[in-house]
């Protein structure tokens, strides 16, 4: 026998970010509940919603209750691009309900929501702020479970989908009918950390689909809410598949730097340049770029320490200003690691680019916001994963302090992540300060092991000899063998 | 479009039309007005702000009796109309017309010019085409 299942259609948010949070929309007909404390975006949050949503076949009632006047949520709304004048009192309906609330009958308040949902037929319906509601009928001594659940069923019978905002800390029993009633519920949060604040939404419950767990960052902008959903790391790549990439390899522009790595870098492996603050990394970076243009390859440069405008050499700024390469300059303090990663993907994306340079580790841990500097290593494992699973060639600079007493290669313990390894050094022969380049690693493929002189010139790098006469170069100050053997040695 | 027909100067030729209606022809004005913007700002927010214009146009007729503290809508309007009543045509007519003005200065300040003559026009009509029914039966 046939069996012929409800179907339900989900609903587009118009909130970016959050379709697939929640796993392709609200259900159609569905009894929310967005909740959090005052001032983490909650009516922002429905009227971006509603707005970018109703249309004359989308119709919306949104009642007002207690809670914010109106007057002033009007006021504060329309400073957002998403508030269309145009739609209020056409698609959009607002309805006040104060009065209604306060005379304490709320049968009545119940017949009044249920009158207006029949004189508009909205397929959205808001409520805000439900709490108001609920404190309200705890002085009435009304049954709030009672009215949670007709007004639920009056909802879903008028194919209505329902949002009820209310302000709760974490969820009281005072509210628990609400959150036993509702199909999905919307948790938002702001954290204020030191001198930074992080906006976060997590989806506790969305009835039948399955929703993306766990707390997720936003960032509310002229232009209303925007949710960066946690990355989720790409398939793990195989062995077999790392040699079959092998046989691509990304020239770096500095021919000598090439051969040893083997003939190129691997396309989309992760390059780690380590060095201490001056030796050369930035400049290795534009190099890696400038290529990549000259090979008509697009890239994205994500620079946390100067813009390319703030650079002295001119080259980086040239490739940002000819549009072959964007750039991401940022000084915030209050970034996630989620956000830094969509920027780069919509950038990369729109550039179709395949090389990706992160310049520095340092400054983008400094930029990040300080609950997220405890778990860095974590999320740039994830996002390692997620950019090269793209097919971009990530290129990421790390200052690191030369102590000559030991040797590292990230201050963070996060060189594992890195599929290649380059590292800079200074060191000191005869009086003179040299610089000296190495590949330290790349995966799964030969290189050579040589520690190489190299010079910054005007037209970039520019690698020298090898130092076969020299021993202890790791330590800062080599020794020349050569003069320590005896004039008569060889003889 | 919405703006040109939107004007206080409107209300001010309607009102001249009808000497001997001036109060009463005003408070049908109020209504309209009050019936369109309740539903979006509430009872208690429209009050405020009719209360607020009232205080301001008091300063230049003296005569305007307000209640002290919030009243609602209707007990205001009976205030207005009798007050209006006790004028001549000429002080009636300029206290409405000025009512109104400070009305929507304080309306268009707090939610913006575009969204008040997105709202209000459709009541303006309504009143608009109901004088000149009224005047032309």
């Amino acid at each position: 026998m046939m069996s012929h299942r409800a179907v339900i259609k989900r609903l587009p948010t118009g909130i970016p970010g959050l379709d697939s949070l929640l796993g392709g929309g609200f259900p159609e007909f569905s009894f929310n509940m967005i909740a959090g404390a005052p001032g983490s975006g909650k009516t922002t949050f429905a009227q971006q919603l509603m707005f970018s949503q109703a249309n004359q076949q989308c119709r919306a009632l949104y009642f007002t209750v207690l809670g914010e006047p109106a007057l002033k949520m009007l006021r504060y709304q329309q400073q957002f691009s998403f508030f269309d004048t145009d739609k209020v009192g056409n698609s959009i309906h607002f309805i006040n309900l104060s009065a209604d609330i306060a005379s304490g009958d709320f049968d009545q308040v119940l017949s009044r929501i249920v009158e207006e949902v029949k004189k508009y037929s909205p397929q959205l319906v808001f409520i805000d702020s439900f709490r108001s509601v609920v404190q309200a009928m705890k002085d009435a001594e009304y049954k709030l479970q009672h009215f949670v659940q007709q007004l639920a069923m009056q909802m879903t019978s008028w194919q209505a989908t329902t949002f009820l905002i209310g302000e709760y800390l974490t969820p009281d029993t005072d509210a628990s009918p609400v959150f036993t009633v509702a199909d999905g519920i919307l948790w938002l949060s702001q954290n204020v950390h030191r001198n930074s604040m992080v906006r976060k939404i997590q989806v506790v419950k969305v009835r039948g689909q399955a929703q993306t767990p766990g707390w997720h960052t936003f960032r509310i902008s002229e232009a209303g809410i925007r949710i960066f959903p946690r990355a989720i790391q790409g398939p793990v790549t195989t062995a077999e598949e790392v040699r079959g990439k092998n046989d691509i390899r990304l020239t770096m522009g500095i021919p000598d730097l090439d051969a040893m790595l083997g003939g190129g870098l691997p396309a989309e492996y992760s390059l780690l340049v380590v060095g201490p603050s001056g030796c050369g990394k930035t400049i290795l970076a534009t190099e890696f770029l400038a290529e990549g243009v000259r090979k008509g390859q697009t890239g994205v440069l994500a620079a946390f320490e100067k813009s390319p405008s703030q650079l002295l050499s001119g080259k980086l700024d040239a490739l940002v200003k000819s549009g072959k390469v964007g750039a991401i300059n940022t000084r915030s303090l209050d970034l996630s690691i989620d956000e830094t990663l969509h920027n780069l993907i919509e950038m990369i994306d729109r550039l179709k680019a395949k090389r990706v340079v992160i310049d520095s580790l340092s400054g983008f841990e400094l930029a990040l916001a300080p609950e997220f500097r405890e778990d860095f290593r974590g999320s740039l494992y994830r996002m390692m994963s997620v950019l090269t699973s793209m097919g971009v060639t990530v290129l990421l600079t790390s200052e690191l302090e030369d102590r000559y007493t030991d040797l590292r290669f990230s201050p963070f313990g996060n060189a594992f992540l890195a599929d290649a390894i380059i590292m800079q050094r200074y060191i000191e022969i005869a009086g003179d300060f040299k610089r000296v380049i190495s590949v330290v690693k790349v995966r799964a493929s030969a290189h050579s092991s040589a520690l190489r002189l190299f010079h910054i010139t005007a037209d970039g790098i520019v690698l020298g000899d090898m130092l076969p006469q020299y021993e202890g170069i790791l330590s800062g100050q080599p020794t020349n063998m050569m003069e320590n053997i005896p004039s008569h040695a060889g003889n | 479009m919405a703006m040109n027909r939107f004007q206080p100067q409107v209300l001010f030729d309607l009102l001249s039309k009808r000497p001997e209606s001036v109060a009463s022809l005003s408070i049908e004005f109020w209504e309209l007005i009050a019936s369109a913007l309740i539903p979006l700002i509430g009872k208690e927010g429209f009050t405020f702000l009719y209360g607020r214009s009232l205080s301001i146009t008091q300063s230049t007729f003296p005569w305007l009796a307000a209640h002290q503290g919030p009243q609602q809508a209707d007990t205001q309007f009976i205030l207005l109309k009798q007050s209006l009543e006790e004028q001549v045509f000429t002080e009636a007519r300029a206290a409405s017309h000025t009512l109104f003005i400070n009305f929507i200065t304080i309306l268009t300040v707090l939610i913006g010019e575009s969204l008040t003559t997105h709202i209000l026009p459709v009541v303006w009509d309504e009143y608009v085409s109901t004088i000149t029914n009224k005047e032309f039966p």
